[in-house]
């Protein structure tokens, strides 16, 4: 019966076990579509809308929206279904990190940022950039439309129809292929109320950055006329990670549409906070209010010094920056900023994962606290090592949001 | 092993394998033992004051039939607030305004606390009475950056599932336990308050400071409504009331009473207005408008968070700059509103009316 394999010397047994092994092991195959985006862009959104309800403003838009790209109408002009589909997308919290950690860290559905926990193609790694937290999403013309919706876990296309008849903002954007954006829905006016997106054509992968360096970018995308307006009219839910009362002034009342930055780096092994004497107080960049244009700040570079011990490389740098209208001076660290200076002085401190913690000289001036701008890891046989990283600081309105971008690096090895 | 052997257990093996099925085994199958709406009531004893009003009211059969429904139960607690002690107290209703009060317990659809829209309040749904239903959910926990998040959900005032009993799955829908039976009457803020008759002063203070006209049909009102009682105990009578000459006496007095805006008290979680005043001290308030016709001065509440008994009422100086001027202000407090609300949240079709238990102004404090 098997004559081939007699004569090729293999047992019929063998032949019948391989057989039955490979049915085995064929039956259990299946087939996987991988999808691909032809000619992607690279798109994370943020939505920058915080809004104040007192029993007046009860009514008005509520700030969690629905992101649609490309959106499907019906025949009563009600959106059935997108292309793309960003949901629950919250009011942004101070930090997005440079890896999408929003997925795995929470059980509710609501969307710190998109692509954040939606379930998209991730960018790639583009010249030595992670792009994990962005999403592929087809180049060309698009429409893209935000809804506000009710913070409640039903599904946008689920909702009552009354939620899904007027758009906050409509438009059209035209992405070109290989670019990385970042889009920001935000309030244009804090008087007239007017909402718009920003659309942000990023530069970092285009730059030679070097890796031995912290860079950073600032942008102002406050509404117009947010500073002026009477604090009572203000939200107080700032976005700080520590809400820290007797600090509010820091930035909680917005700073002047023209602001000049300075930055001081400081060691956190000294008891006393002093800052390393050539980036102390550090002029960097004179910042203008902008929500229009789609153009990337210059980046900055401070220093990272690794310094190598036992297997370790960390660079025990933090970083506080000052916004300081053109004419006021420094007086005081101590000196809160807000009101009491007229909104002509602010500042923020980045240390640590910014949830707080003191650092040895108990820099109690903290202002609103961001994570740091070096991230410090186990990475290689070092633990832990510091990596320079990418990154931008958007003031919008009376809150402080840091985007980090960092570069691929080693895995740990234990 | 012969050859015919091997071939014949190998095709046995080959069929059998062929035919495995893999049957989808679902560990979590719903249950098939949920009761219907008034089953269920009629079967939980902190319900039953629910159930005999859904019997007397002849909707059994209605609230057991398949469908879908939100259920929002009123606790025999709950009757026993506004008086209703037995299921024979129930015969003072007649049938049909039972059967409205209890189809402004059930909305249909399905409905989890979940899906109410969070951070926002006055979110109207219908229900089966054919009228609204505003539903709240709100965040009350204090310190924003706190894990322990306190949220609370709340139906035309009433909070939702005091202990934890809520989204109680039915088999016609869904059972969420209410702190207090939802008092809706098909009247006008004004109807209401005459309709009560013992609130004669504060009617006859109204209409001669020249308010009771503005509370017209086709805005939304809030009253704060001090009952006959508590303006006599001030020697405020309708006689003594009337013959206040309105040229001296400031219209505060009774202006005070009235919101132009609707809220449930509970509402007053969410609001947070901040007022400053003075060198950076600041005062939280949940509500504070200028009273219409003496702009001067304005009523507020403090919210709920913090206080212990409730919201506290007040008049001031509107906008006070100096200091935190409570002037004319009375400690007037609500009950506390585990155990008492059932005094407030009385929504008619143009309002909200609240029990106040004091007076907030006298006469000389208006007079100008």
């Amino acid at each position: 019966m098997f004559p081939r394999c007699r004569t090729a010397g293999i047992q019929p047994q063998r032949y019948l076990r391989c057989m039955v092994i490979g049915i085995v092991l064929l039956s259990g195959c299946a087939k996987i579509d991988f999808k691909t985006v032809k000619e992607p862009a690279y798109l994370r959104v943020f939505n920058n809308l915080r809004f104040k309800v007192t029993i007046e403003t009860q009514d008005q838009a509520l700030s969690t929206l629905t992101m649609l790209i490309n959106p499907v109408y019906d025949g009563d002009g009600l959106p059935v279904s997108a292309a793309t589909v960003g949901d629950f997308l919250v009011t942004r919290p101070a930090y997005a990190p440079p890896y999408p950690s929003h997925i795995g860290n929470s059980l509710d559905k609501y969307n710190p940022e998109f692509p954040g926990k939606e379930r998209v193609i991730a960018g790639p790694i583009l010249n030595g950039f992670d792009l994990s937290s962005w999403a592929q999403v087809p180049s060309g013309k698009m429409r893209i439309a935000f809804y506000v919706r009710p913070k409640s876990e039903v599904p946008f296309f689920d909702l009552e129809a009354r939620y899904r008849t007027a758009p906050l903002i409509d438009t059209t954007l035209d992405l070109l292929a290989g670019e990385v954006y970042t889009l920001h829905a935000l309030e244009k006016d804090f008087d007239t109320k007017e909402k718009g997106v920003l659309l942000r054509q990023e530069i970092f992968h285009k730059l030679a950055l070097a890796d031995s360096l912290v860079y950073v970018n600032f942008y102002n995308m406050s509404a117009r006329g947010f500073w002026q307006a009477d604090r009572s009219r203000k939200p107080e839910d700032m976005n700080t990670l520590v809400k820290n009362t007797y600090w509010e002034d820091a930035l909680g009342q917005g700073v002047r549409d023209e602001m000049n930055v300075y930055c001081s780096v400081y060691d956190d092994r000294v008891q006393r906070p002093t800052s390393l004497p050539s980036f102390t107080k550090l002029f960097l960049t004179h910042l203008l209010r902008n929500n229009e244009s789609p153009a990337a700040a210059p980046y900055y570079s401070l220093p990272l010094l690794t310094g190598a011990m036992a297997n370790t490389a960390r660079s025990p740098f933090y970083q506080k920056f000052f916004l300081l209208a053109p004419g006021f001076d420094f007086r005081d660290d101590e000196q809160a900023g807000g009101v009491e200076s007229n909104n002509q002085y602010a500042f923020f401190t980045c240390f640590s994962n910014g949830n707080g913690e003191t650092s040895p000289g108990g820099n109690l001036n903290w202002g609103p606290m961001l994570p740091n701008l070096i991230v410090t890891t186990h990475s290689g046989i070092y633990n832990p090592r510091s990596f320079g990283t990418v990154n931008s600081i958007e003031i919008v309105n009376g809150s402080v949001h840091l985007i980090t971008v960092q570069r691929v690096y080693a895995p740990p090895v234990y | 092993m012969s050859m015919k052997k091997m071939t014949i257990y190998g095709c046995f093996l080959v069929v059998t394998m062929l035919s495995c099925n893999k049957p989808d085994i679902r560990l979590d199958n719903p249950n098939d033992a949920l009761r219907p709406a008034a089953e269920f009531a009629r079967n939980n004893y902190a319900f039953s004051l629910l159930s005999a009003a859904i019997v007397k009211a002849g909707l059994e059969e209605e609230l057991n039939k398949p469908g879908a429904l939100t259920m929002w139960a009123p606790t025999d607690a709950a009757f026993n607030r506004i008086g209703i002690r037995s299921p024979a107290d129930f015969d003072n209703y007649d049938t049909e305004s039972l059967r409205q009060l209890v189809l402004n317990h059930v909305q249909p659809g399905k409905l989890m606390v979940e899906s109410i829209p969070l951070g926002s309040v006055n979110n109207r749904y219908d229900n089966a009475a054919g009228n609204n239903s505003w539903l709240a959910r709100i965040d009350i926990t204090a310190v924003p950056t706190n894990p322990n998040r306190t949220i609370r959900a709340y139906v035309n005032g009433a909070q939702v599932g005091i202990d934890n009993r809520y989204n109680i799955p039915l088999s016609n829908g869904i059972f969420h336990e209410i702190s207090e039976v939802l008092k809706y009457e098909d009247a006008s803020v004004r109807e209401w308050l005459e309709k009560k008759g013992h609130y004669k002063v504060l009617i006859a203070g109204l209409k001669h400071f020249g308010y009771w006209d503005m509370l017209t049909d086709d805005k939304q009102w809030t009253i704060m409504a001090p009952a006959d009682s508590i303006f006599e105990r001030q020697g405020m009578t309708v006689e003594s009331v009337t013959e206040l000459d309105t040229a001296v006496y400031g219209k505060r007095l009774f202006g005070a009473y009235i919101f132009p805006v609707r809220f449930f008290v509970s509402d007053l979680g969410l609001f947070k207005l901040k007022l400053f005043v003075g060198s950076g001290a600041t005062v939280e308030l949940g509500v504070y408008t200028p009273i219409m016709g003496d702009e001067s001065f304005s009523n507020g509440i403090t919210p709920i968070i913090g206080r212990f008994n409730g919201p506290g009422f007040f008049v001031n100086k509107t906008f006070p700059q100096e200091s935190w001027d409570m002037v004319y202000t009375y400690a007037v407090s609500y009950p506390d509103y585990r155990s008492n609300w059932s005094r407030s949240n009385h929504l008619t079709r143009n309002g909200c009316i609240h029990h106040l238990d004091g007076v907030v102004l006298l006469p000389y404090q208006a007079h100008d």
